[in-house]
Order: structure tokens, then sequence, then C-alpha cells
């Protein structure tokens, strides 16, 4: 062997020993170093997130059709192939109305409900009465339209407190079945607002703003309530109010109807010398103060700072008894025409209801403070609908029509349809809400590669997605309070995923900072490393040609 | 918004004529009383105690009582309830109160920030509550007593019995109770809002119009207190109420701008005149200390007090000038209230309480320290205190080195108390029953090691320090010298003078210490890095040529390739200019075997 073929050979072991080296950097160093610096990151359902938009949604709600006259017990199955077909046209774009619809006839028992009480009847007893009666269950989503015999003289149909429609009698089927649908679709289920619940959570821009989701609040498994008394005089006022019975009477039958889907905690208190602080305009004539309707918004800053801080995470509902002061009384709110509310109260959007209060006069020589006792009566008729309008209780009564009556609410503050259109809503909401909110999430947490996922937020949004799945499938069969509570646990997991403190730990860490550490160590590590690399191949490839030739 | 209203209105309600029965009542029963309380201290200094009291017949036990509101804060109930609370005391100091020259404070408490609770024996997770309860009233406070985590949490066995009514099986336990203090917070305007918000007139009318923040806190001494307690509600003490005790307490030194006389009067020291009293408040009334006038007067009141009442105290005889606001601000009167002086102030010894405590940091050096306090005992009886320390894990406290000193001989405590510290999770917490003797000064000092933080560890400005909690001392005292806390039966002022009793509790703060750990450059992580990191790259740089390469001896007669030469020439010119050393050699040599 010559000292050539030795210093060949030689360089051959360098040119491999470089190149060897080069492996084990590129094969072992490169992984370990992305292993370790990698950050934790749960796999995520992506594609199941991504899909639940996809699934169309469908609602179920049960109807039965209960004939009293033989006209139409004769024709059962007419109507309700009619009825069917009528009723399964539905408009909605992003959610589809599905009705399960039978026919029956009258049970003596039901007539005699009719009978009892002679040829026009007491609506309210027999609404009553039939609620009470074998076939008709109280059920959640489940309705009854009762055809009222012809001997009863009811020129309008008539929805009740319970479940219950009775449709005036007429001659035609056709009529007869498109009055009863028109009477489902927009009275009894609200088919517009459904659709405009899953529109208004989308958060659809095209959409005009519309005001019953601008003015509510939106879903919360629970709210704070609180009635402030505002007495910006005690030195001469002494105001006193009932609150305790007041919320017993009026708002606990209203909020315990509600309180398995959405709990309310109620408090009161007594804000004294606080004020306006915008004047109000002097009316000569009438020697009263009052305040336009666009000057509202004003008054409400000044008087919020004073209400104290809440220490739940709950959404407060605000509902304000405002005193005049004695200078500036009476005083009302006049509208845009200049008439006076006739409330003297205005609701301010997402936030409460403010009254103002006038005291009636009494004697300047009587001695001071002067005991006023507030009516109760007529502060709580105003803040109960005012909470009805910021929980976005839907009222058919809005809509009105001169063919369809409503029994008030009274004393109950809901009743059970607009409890079922509520959930209803509700439920559509927060299924549009919470697949919005792990969208986004999916997407942030796709486009930012250096947030930690960590597993409680993974388990967040597996619950979120199970729930949201859940959901839509008791929406589907029917079964409305099952499909509302998973709708409520899917929002409860997916806003807790997104609004995750853990997510923003280490977003601030900027990728040139990652340069500046990483740099004295990769740069004189990889320039003889890769310089090598190259000598060595270049070698090979010239020792391969000095064999070929 | 209001014409929807109407309508809606209009379709909806037809209510059921009465469902209320107007007669019948359940009022709120409530109370409120203002009392400013003034002293004029020997020093020189004036003692201003704003003491507003709330009492409300609800009770802790019942939820539902916390419902409807009237006089108490709704906020601050909220809080009550939410974190089953049953004492809640919180202070908010700056400076420091000088025992020895100002006597005791009605409320003592530390520089900085306080918080002490009892919670009701019902609650679930305590520590966790906790941590939520110092979140929420540093929220309504704006305080960061959100930082009170485990770290500087106590649970005081003896030093913080509940204030208030409590049975004895709860308060035998410390099980229910957490201390935490931070001596480094500042206090300021933000911390006067959110508590003057809690009073029922605010600060339109009643006292709470003197309350001008660049008055008050142009002050040698400031402090605001909240304390929430069961008292009892009747002598019977069967049922209880709720008592609502809010306190601002500021010294001021009118000497230094009056030519050395003490003079003073509202306008002058809060900057406003009273023109009103709380109309909600039962009584609002103001207190001036005149015992310094007995036997000869030394300064003279404006206008002229409703009453003067003489009390005795513990034994004490104490003279109070009292003024009835109402009376005084009737038909549009203000009242300034102040005082003149005839003679300058005389700085002259002035006669210490009978017990007050000084404390320093001892030792030199960045890893041993030590701390002493002296207790001075200035009755002619023994007396028995509860000593208690709060100590960071960071200062690594050592319990043997650990002595008590009275007149050169050692003292055994009665009672110990102690709780090591876990380093990042648990504080020392000392507590220390022993018996002062009368007419000494006993001195209580120990050791600790300065630990090494982490370098995340350090707050903004490390090379500050990190402070120390004050030292707390309770004892019993058996005279009422100095002393003007309220008893123990309400938290007004004005039940302090019908107090018959013996024995005086009294809790006392001493100074809060700041310490020096040892304190890195901050730029050294990236240091670190940049060292270590070339320190690798050298090394495997020297490796990898040794085991990718072989060093050969070249033959000089070989012939040279292009860069070769040319790097030779500039080599031969070099060596034409200078001589040739030995060091150039071997760099010739290099680059020939580079080229290898």
């Amino acid at each position: 062997m010559t000292d050539e073929d030795i210093s060949e050979k030689e360089k051959d072991t360098q040119a491999y020993a470089a190149l060897g080296i080069g492996l084990i950097c590129i094969v072992v160093g490169l992984p370990l170093w992305w292993k370790a610096t990698e950050v934790y990151r749960v796999q995520l359902p992506y594609s199941d997130i991504n899909g639940l938009s996809e699934i169309p949604l469908t609602y179920t709600a049960e109807v039965q059709v209960v004939c009293f006259d033989d006209v139409w017990t004769k024709r059962i199955l007419e109507i309700s192939q009619l009825l069917q077909d009528n009723l399964s046209k539905t408009t909605g774009t992003e959610i589809k109305a599905n009705y399960r619809l039978s026919v029956r006839e009258r049970t003596t028992e039901e007539l005699d409900i009719f009978k009892q009480k002679g040829s026009v009847p007491d609506l309210p007893f027999v609404d009553d009465e039939l609620s009470k009666s074998k076939l008709v269950s109280g059920d959640r989503n489940k309705y009854y339209i009762f055809l009222v015999p012809k001997l009863f003289k009811l020129d309008y149909a008539y929805i009740g407190k319970h479940h219950n429609i009775l449709i005036r009698p007429l001659n035609d089927v056709t009529e007869l079945v498109k009055d009863i649908s028109g009477i489902v679709k927009s009275y009894v289920i609200h088919e517009d607002s459904v659709e405009k619940s899953i529109l208004n959570a989308k958060g659809a821009r095209s959409l005009k703003p519309d005001k019953e989701s601008m003015r509510s609040v939106r879903y919360n498994p629970g709210y704070d309530i609180t009635f402030t008394l505002t007495v910006p005089q005690p030195d001469i006022l002494d105001v006193r109010w009932q609150i305790e019975e007041a919320v017993t009477a009026y708002i606990e039958s209203m909020t315990n109807k509600l309180t398995e889907y959405t709990s309310f905690e109620i408090k009161s208190q007594l804000q004294y010398f606080t004020t306006f602080q915008s004047k109000p305009k002097y009316d000569e004539s009438l020697k009263e103060y009052y305040y336009q309707e666009q000057n509202l918004p004003q008054l409400i800053n000044p008087i919020e700072s004073t209400l104290g801080t809440s220490s739940s995470n709950n959404p407060e509902l605000n509902f304000i008894v405002y005193i005049p002061t004695r200078d500036k009384s009476p005083l009302y709110i006049r509208d845009k025409n200049g008439n006076k509310v006739k409330s003297n109260a205005f609701l301010s959007p997402r936030w409460g209801g403010v009254m103002i209060y006038n005291v009636p006069e009494f004697n300047s020589s009587a001695a001071l403070p002067y005991l006023v006792q507030v009516d109760m009566r007529q502060v709580m008729e105003v803040f109960v609908s005012q909470i009805r309008l910021l929980l976005n209780v839907n009222s058919a009564a809005q809509l009105g029509s001169k063919n369809v009556v409503f029994e008030p609410v009274g004393v109950a503050g809901i009743n059970d349809i607009e409890i079922d259109v509520w959930l209803r809503n509700r439920c559509a909401e927060n299924l549009a809400t919470s697949i919005n909110t792990l969208q986004s999430l999916a997407q942030l947490l796709g486009q930012i590669s250096n947030i930690v996922i960590k597993d409680d937020i993974g388990s967040e949004v597996e619950t979120a997605v199970e729930s949201i799945k859940n959901s839509q499938k008791l929406l589907q069969a029917g079964n409305l309070v099952g499909a509302f509570q998973a709708s409520k646990l899917a929002i409860i997991a997916s806003e807790k995923a997104f609004f995750d403190p853990s997510l923003l730990e280490l977003l601030y860490f900027p990728e040139d900072q990652k340069f500046a550490i990483y740099i004295p160590l990769f740069l004189p590590i990889s320039i003889p490393v890769i310089g090598s690399i190259y000598k060595a191949i270049k070698h090979l490839r010239g020792s391969n040609k000095a064999k070929k030739d | 918004m209001a014409a929807t209203m109407k309508r809606i209105l209009s379709v909806l309600f037809i209510y059921t004529s009465t469902t209320l029965n107007l007669n019948i009542y359940a009022e709120v029963v409530d109370d409120f009383k203002e009392e400013l309380f003034i002293k004029p201290l020997p020093s020189g200094h004036v003692y201003f105690h704003f003491q507003f009291t709330t009492t409300w017949e609800a009770d802790f036990e019942n939820p539902k009582s916390f419902e409807h509101y009237r006089l108490f804060p709704k906020s601050l109930g909220h809080v009550l309830t939410t974190y089953k609370v049953q004492e809640l005391h919180l202070s908010q100091t700056q400076g420091l109160w000088r025992h020895d020259k100002w006597g005791y404070p009605v409320s003592s408490a530390p520089p900085g920030a306080e918080l002490w609770v009892w919670f009701q024996p019902s609650i679930k997770s305590l520590d966790d509550t906790w941590s939520e309860l110092v979140n929420a009233v540093s929220g309504h406070f704006c305080t960061s007593l959100n930082f009170l985590d485990s770290k500087s949490t106590a649970a005081p066995r003896w030093s913080f019995r509940p204030h208030g009514v409590a049975s004895d099986g709860y308060s035998s336990f410390s099980k229910f109770v957490r201390y935490g203090a931070l001596p480094r917070e500042i206090v300021c305007t933000e911390n006067l809002t959110p508590w003057k918000k809690l009073l029922p007139c605010n600060t339109k009318v009643g006292f709470g119009t003197l309350f001008k923040a660049i008055k008050l806190y142009d002050a040698n001494y400031h402090s605001l207190g909240l304390d929430v307690r069961p008292v009892c509600r009747d002598s019977d003490c069967k049922r209880t109420s709720i008592e609502l005790s809010q306190s601002l307490s500021v010294v001021f030194d009118p000497s230094v701008k009056n030519n050395e006389h003490q003079d003073w009067s509202l306008k002058k020291i809060l900057g406003d005149v009273l023109s009103s009293r709380c109309p909600l408040a039962s009584s609002s009334k103001i207190f001036v200390d005149t015992t310094s006038n007995i036997p000869k007067s030394i300064f003279t009141l404006s206008p002229d007090p409703d009453s003067v009442e003489t009390i005795t105290r513990g034994g004490e005889k104490r003279q109070y000038a009292v003024y009835d606001v109402g009376l005084q601000t009737a038909g549009g009167r203000v009242l300034n209230l102040g005082a003149k002086y005839d003679n300058p102030v005389q700085h002259n010894d002035i006669i210490p309480p009978p017990i007050y405590a000084q404390r320093y940091i001892t030792g030199y050096g960045l890893e041993q320290g030590g701390v002493t306090c002296l207790i001075y005992n200035n009755l002619d009886t023994n007396l028995t205190v509860i000593y208690m320390e709060t100590l960071p894990w960071f200062t690594r406290f050592y319990f043997k080195s650990l002595t008590i000193v009275n007149q050169n001989k050692q003292i055994h405590p009665y009672k110990v108390h102690y709780i090591p510290g876990k380093d990042r999770s648990r504080s020392y917490h000392l507590e220390l029953v022993f018996r002062l003797r009368a007419n000494s000064v006993t001195k209580i000092s120990y050791k600790f090691e300065r630990a090494f933080l982490k370098w995340t560890e350090y707050p903004p400005d490390a090379n500050h320090g990190f402070y120390i909690n004050s030292a707390v001392i309770s004892t019993v005292l058996p005279t009422a010298s100095n002393y003007t806390s309220t008893p123990q039966s309400s938290s007004s002022i004005e039940t302090s003078f019908q107090d018959k009793s013996e024995n005086f509790f009294l809790r006392i703060h001493t100074e809060t210490l700041l310490v020096s750990l040892p304190t890195p450059d901050f730029s050294m992580p990236y240091n670190v890095i940049c060292l270590a990191c070339t320190v690798v790259a050298i090394a495997f740089g020297s490796i990898h040529n040794l085991t990718t390469r072989r060093f050969v001896k070249l033959d000089p007669s070989k012939k040279r390739g292009l860069l070769a030469k040319i790097k030779a020439m500039f080599i031969k010119q070099k060596n034409t200019k200078s001589d040739e050393t030995s060091e150039k050699e071997t760099d010739k040599e290099d680059e020939k075997e580079k080229d290898e």
C-alpha cells in the first residue's frame, strides 16, 4: 500500500466521519431540540368542531288536535293529512321545525268541561279544567288544539295559560287547517323567533339590528337582580318600601318557574343622596318637570357608580326606583311627541330599568322627614315587564292580532307556552353561541402555535362538543328540557375553555427572542458541521469519479 | 324604549287587586352612628379618629336576612354571605403609630394592609374560600390583598381571637381564622374612595364632607379600618346583630406650620368646616379629649362645647368636650371646631404608655440576619403578653436561636406555638406567651438565614428590599392609662365613657422590617445562555475537528494550491516588513495544516 493509498483511505474515513456526525446531528439533535422546546398541546377534536355547524338543526314539537263536532270527527284523516302538509312547510334556513301530529276525538270528560258553563264558555276556567283532564298531560313542548264545538259562540282563537289552544269553529277544512297551522307557527312555537335567535347568536351582521336581542341579556346560568330605591333627600322624605313582600308576591312567582333553567339572586338596597345629574326641563303651564326620551341615557351613569359592585360573575340586572327631589317634582318622562309616558319608567338595554316615582304632595308644615310608603304594586308591574324584556321572554301578545286572544299573564309573570318558547329560543341560541365559541377557539389555537393547551381545556372542549351533539339530538327528538339543559352545559364548558387564563401564558413570547437565545448555540455548531458535510460530499464525489476513471 | 314599555304594560298586566297587605311591616332594623374623636397629643400632634358604626339586626346564620339592605352596604354584605364570613377585620395604613409618644390608638394597625377573618363553621374548603375572599376584598378596596396566598397567610392560635360574639367551642380553635398582612402596601386615595362609598351618607353630608384626600394624605399617620363582627342585640345576648365599624384615623402635626403652636381647627387641618350632620345617623357627635386641661388650662376650644363629660375609666380620670353636630349646625350655621394654645409646644419628656415595643434588624451581610424586639413594661406589675411573628419563607427562621431575656435573665415562655415555614409554600409563624416583669425591658431576639430566590420570584425593584410583617403584641392591661379603644360590646366611642371594666384588651403592632436579599443582576440569564452556548460551541468545534480530521505533517516540497500560494505571498510580504516571530511561524503552520 502506498502513502497515497493510505492518505486516500484516510480521507474517505474523514468524509464518512463528517457525514456520520452530520447525520447524528440531524437525526438525534434536531428532533431532541424540537421535542424539548415544544409547548404542551392537547389534541382537540378539530374536525368534530368544524362539523358541528354542518349538522342541520331541527326541533320537534308535539301537536294534538282534539275534535268535538261530528263534522270533524268524520274527517279526522283528512284534517291530519292536510295539517301535516301545512305544518311541514317551514321557511327557516338555520333551523327546521318538525311537528309530531295526532288528531283524535274528544272525550266525554272534555265535552263536559265545555258544557259546564253554558254556551258562552268561561275561557280561563275551561283552560284550567282541560289541563287537569286525563288525556291532557302538562308536558313541555306538547300542545293541545281544541276545535271548539259549534254551539259555543267563540269567534276568535284563544290561547290559554297552559298548553291549550281553543280554535273557533269554522266550516271549511282548508280554512280551518290554515288557521291552525298559522296559530301554531306564529303564536305557539314562534318559528321566526327561533330562527332569529340563531342568527343573532351567530352575529350575522347583514341582518338589521334586532330590537329584542339588543335589549335582552345573553343567556347565563344565573342572574343577579338588584332593586334599588334612590332617596336623594332622606332629611325631607322618609321613604319606605316593602320590598321583601313585593319580591315574594310579584317576582318570585316568575323566577321560581325559571329556576330549573337559570338561577336568580334577588337583592335590594337603599341609596341616599344620589341624584340625577342632568337637569330636567320645566313645563310652566303644567307646573311639572320632565325629561325627554332622548335625554334618558345620560341619567344612568351617575347613579350606576353608586350602586356598588357585586362579587358574583353573573350579569346584574338593576332596577331603580328614583324619588325626585322636592324642588324638581313632580318629574315625568315624555316621549318624542311630548306625551307623558304612562309608566314613568324607562328601560336601559342589557342593564335594567329606572322608574321615577313621584311622591304625593304633602303639607309643607308637616313634620320632617315626611313618611312615604312606596306603592309596590305600581313599581313591580313595571319591573316585571322589564325583567321579561331583559330576559327576552317572547310574548305572543306583542304580535297582536284581532283573531287571537291571549289569557293575560297576571301574577304568574310567565305562562307555560312562553316558557317553552323561551327554552327553545335559548337552546337554539346557546347551541349557536357555543358552536361559534368552539370554532373561534379552534381557529385561534390553529393560528397561534405558541399557545399551551392544557388537559382541562381539552376536556372542557370535549364536554362542550358532546353536549352540543346531545342537545341537537334531544331537540330533534322533541325533548325540549333535556336539549336545553345540554345546551346549558355546552355553553358553560365552551365559555370556560375559551376564557381560560392559561391560554394567555406564553402568548407574548415573541419569535425574535427565541432566535436570540438559539443563535449562540446553533450558529457555532452548524457552521463546522455543514462545512464538513459539504466537503465530505465533495470528496466522495471526487473519489467516485476517480474510480470510474 | 319608553314607548314600547307602555304598550307592553297595557297588554300584560292585569293584577289581582291586593296581593299585598300594606299593614304588615317587615322593616329592616338598623342604626348608624357617626362620631369624631379628637385628641391633642403631648408631642404636638393632633389625633383625629372618625368612627362610623352601623348595626343591623341580621343574622349571619340566616343568609335570607342578607337580601334587603338599608344602611348596611350591599356590596359588603354580598361578600360576607358568599364567603361565609363570621368576622372580618381590614386595616389599610400609611405611616407608623408611635406608641411611645402618642399613646394608644383607638384601633391598632400595622403599616400597610392587614386582613384577618373568622369564617363560619359551616364552611367547606377554608383555604379556597380564603383565596376567593382576598380577591373579592382586594377588588372592593383596591388593595393588593390578592397577594395574600398560602405563602403569606397564617392561622394565629392566640393573638387573633374573635372580637365579636362567639361560642367558646368555636373560638378556641384556630381552624377558622386566617391572618395576612402586606407591609409593603401603599395606601392612598384609591383606597379611600371605595371605603367612603360604604357610608350611608357617602361624602354628601355629615363627617364624610371632611374627607379631602389632599389633606388626609398629608398627615403623619393615616389609617383606614373596616371591621365586621356579630354583637349582642340586647343585654340578654340571645340573638346577635351585625356591626360594621368603619374608622379613619389621622395624626397631624399642626405645630410645623403654626409657629410651634399646636393650634388646630377643622378648617385648617381637614380643609373644610362641618355644615351638616348625616340625617340617617341616630347620633352625630364630636368628642375632644380635654384631659390635658386639668388642672391648668393649656388650650381653649371654640366654639364652646354642648357639654363637658368627666369620666373615670380604669382608674384614670378623663375629661371630654362633647359637640352635638345636629345642634351646632342647626339653622344653617357651620361648625369650625378649633383649639387655641397659649404657649408653644414644649418638647419635654413624654410619659410613655404602660407597654410599648421597638423592633429592628440586626446582623450584617447577605447570608445571615437577626431580629430583635424590645418590649417595655412601665407598669408596677408583671404582665403576660402574647407575641406573634410571621416571617416570609425566604427569611429562614432558626427556632433554636430564639432567646427572651429580661434583666439579663433568660425567660422561658409559658406556651409556644410554632409552625415552621416551607420554601415557596408556607410562612414561618411563631406565637409566644410569656411574662414581662414590672418596670423592665424584655428583649426577644432570633436569627434567620436569607434564602436565594429564583429569578422569576423577585418583585420589581428587587434592590429595594423585602418587608417583614409587624410583630403583634396582645395583652390585657390592668389600667386604662393612654387607652382609647372602645369596649368589647360596641365600637361606638360614646360607649367607652360608660365602660366600667377593669381589664383592657390591648393589641399593638411593631415596626415592619426591611431586609435585603441577595439580588442577582437580571440580565444574567441571557448572559448565562450566551456563555454556556459559547463553551459548548468551542468544545463541539474542537471535538468535531478531532473526529473528522487527521493532522499530518505537510511536506513543504509538495505542490501548492492557488489559495495557499496567495497566502504564502502575503506572509512573505509581512516577513519582509517586520522581523519574523515564532508566533507567526506557528500561524503559518496552522494555515498549512488547514489547507490539508
